[in-house]
């Protein structure tokens, strides 16, 4: 008991500065969820100055993680090869799908006269800090220099949405997954086209939210971005119908969360560079070529039949 | 001529040097559980190498551990970790006075006393941030994940407590601490 009195013969001088800290903390917690303008510029800066210091301190890190896939590379080689096989003989009859697909968009256009939206440009990213702890699900990109990133832009890899820009600054911007509790998409199901909003869960799967009645998802069905609000383009996959309930509908994200190195930042092109340099970037969404004395349909030609 | 003397106390403060030596690889031990995260089996749920570091720190040597250190390498994870502002810094600090008031008083305890303590702790601070969380945005969230980073967190403890103790007792005799 000797300790307890000690303990409480010492409290008075100790208490104010405790509270002083606590109060501190939650203050904190305050300026954090009340999204403060400075506290977020600030924010920005110290990210700055810090990620170049953690990029050379992580470094034996990546190595060991290298290691451990190589490793799990060599033991798994002869069974990847064979699935690899089957992937690639998937893949060549999606292809050639997919090149008559496209041939038959372009055509379908050039009649209906459409016009094709403003472009995006595409930035390539490298991912340096990804959540460590599980309340907060957000990535800092580094993304080098010389790029105007604005909040809100969407980040892709080739499967799918990864996340949208939050804050950014010269040289590294920090994305919010899709799958953090905050995180929004506006969806449409690809199949039947119904609108919904895919949340995050700080898990990996989303929710499909505010989704109509009469909508009938189904299982494994693609999830897309309907590119409702104009922050996002429409048309990125977010993911697949994994499971369905009368309480909730699951989507698994089309990208693994957890093993990414490298993603793609797209931003909406400037319309002078649009109309300025249309076929010398190298964007994801190029717009349509222009053929003269183009040929739709045999026998057919819109153009002609216009003249 | 007898002249009055002040009481030693400078046994009971570490100089700079050593303070920024303890923060400087408090610095490193947050940028190592930020990168544990880029392994995809601790994805979210890193073990939290930092509470590890600041619990047996506070126990073994606790002049070398001030306030300012433990707020600003819980800052510092909050700020490149992407956790939530100010949250990882109540957390911390109340953990530590719980340390200092509770557990580092009471010198007869064994190592498994000292796991177990952790142990609650470290429930104690996932808890703190999960209320925290729940009052800031109205949702849950995932408790399997927090649970393997409680579970992770409680296993890497003994590796680090037995690190720090031969650190401690290869660089020198213990800094005497006085009553």
């Amino acid at each position: 008991m000797v300790w307890l009195r000690q303990i409480r013969r010492k409290q008075p001088n100790h208490r104010l500065p405790q509270i002083v800290i606590i109060s501190v903390g939650f203050l904190l917690i305050l300026i954090g969820k009340a999204d403060v303008t400075a506290a977020r510029y600030m924010h920005g800066g110290i990210v700055e100055v810090v990620a170049p210091l953690y990029s050379i301190i992580t470094v034996p890190i990546d190595s060991i993680e290298t290691l451990f896939e190589g490793v799990q590379t060599v033991a798994s080689s002869r069974t990847e090869a064979k699935r690899l096989a089957v992937e690639n003989e998937r893949l060549r009859k999606w292809q050639q799908l997919a090149e008559s697909l496209e041939v038959e968009n372009r055509q379908l256009r050039s009649v209906l006269g459409a016009v094709v939206p403003p472009d995006w440009s595409a930035i390539t990213a490298r991912v340096i800090v990804v959540p460590a702890g599980n309340f907060t699900h957000s990535m800092i990109l580094e993304h080098g220099p010389g790029y105007k990133i604005p909040s809100g832009s969407a980040v892709v890899t080739s499967e799918g949405l990864v996340g949208y820009i939050i804050s950014s600054g010269k040289h590294f911007s920090r994305v919010l997954l899709i799958s953090d509790v905050n995180a929004r998409i506006p969806v449409i199901l690809s199949d039947s086209s119904w609108p919904g909003l895919a949340v995050g869960k700080n898990g990996l799967t989303l929710e499909l939210d505010f989704l109509p009645a009469e909508s009938k998802p189904s299982d494994n069905e693609a999830v897309v971005t309907s590119g409702h609000g104009g922050l996002l383009p429409a048309g990125i996959l977010v993911g697949r119908v994994s499971s369905i309930s009368k309480e909730q509908v699951l989507v698994t994200p089309s990208v693994e969360l957890r093993k990414l190195s490298f993603v793609t930042i797209l931003t909406r092109k400037e319309a002078t560079d649009f109309m300025l340099d249309p076929e010398q970037n190298n964007s994801l969404y190029s717009p349509l070529i222009e053929r003269k004395n183009e040929r739709l349909f045999e026998g057919l030609n819109s153009r002609e039949i216009l003249q | 001529m007898l002249t009055q003397t002040k009481p030693n106390t400078h046994n009971n403060y570490a100089d700079f040097s050593k303070l920024f030596l303890v923060f400087g690889v408090g610095v490193v031990i947050v940028f190592t559980e930020i990168a544990l995260a880029k392994w995809p089996f601790f994805f979210s749920a890193a073990p939290m190498l930092s509470l590890c570091y600041i619990f047996t720190l506070v126990l073994l040597r606790p002049q070398l551990m001030p306030v300012i250190s433990i707020v600003l390498i819980a800052l510092l994870f909050e700020l490149m970790g992407g956790d939530m502002l100010g949250v990882r810094v109540t957390a911390f600090y109340i953990a530590t006075l719980i340390i200092r008031r509770r557990v580092a008083v009471n010198e007869q305890a064994d190592f498994i006393a000292h796991w177990a303590n952790f142990s609650l702790i470290c429930f104690a601070v996932v808890l703190f941030r999960l209320f925290v969380f729940l009052s800031l945005y109205f949702a849950i969230t995932n408790l399997s994940m927090l649970a393997f980073q409680i579970g992770v967190s409680i296993l890497v403890f003994p590796i680090f407590f037995v690190t720090m103790n031969l650190i401690f007792s290869i660089l020198g005799s213990p800094i005497k601490q006085d009553d």
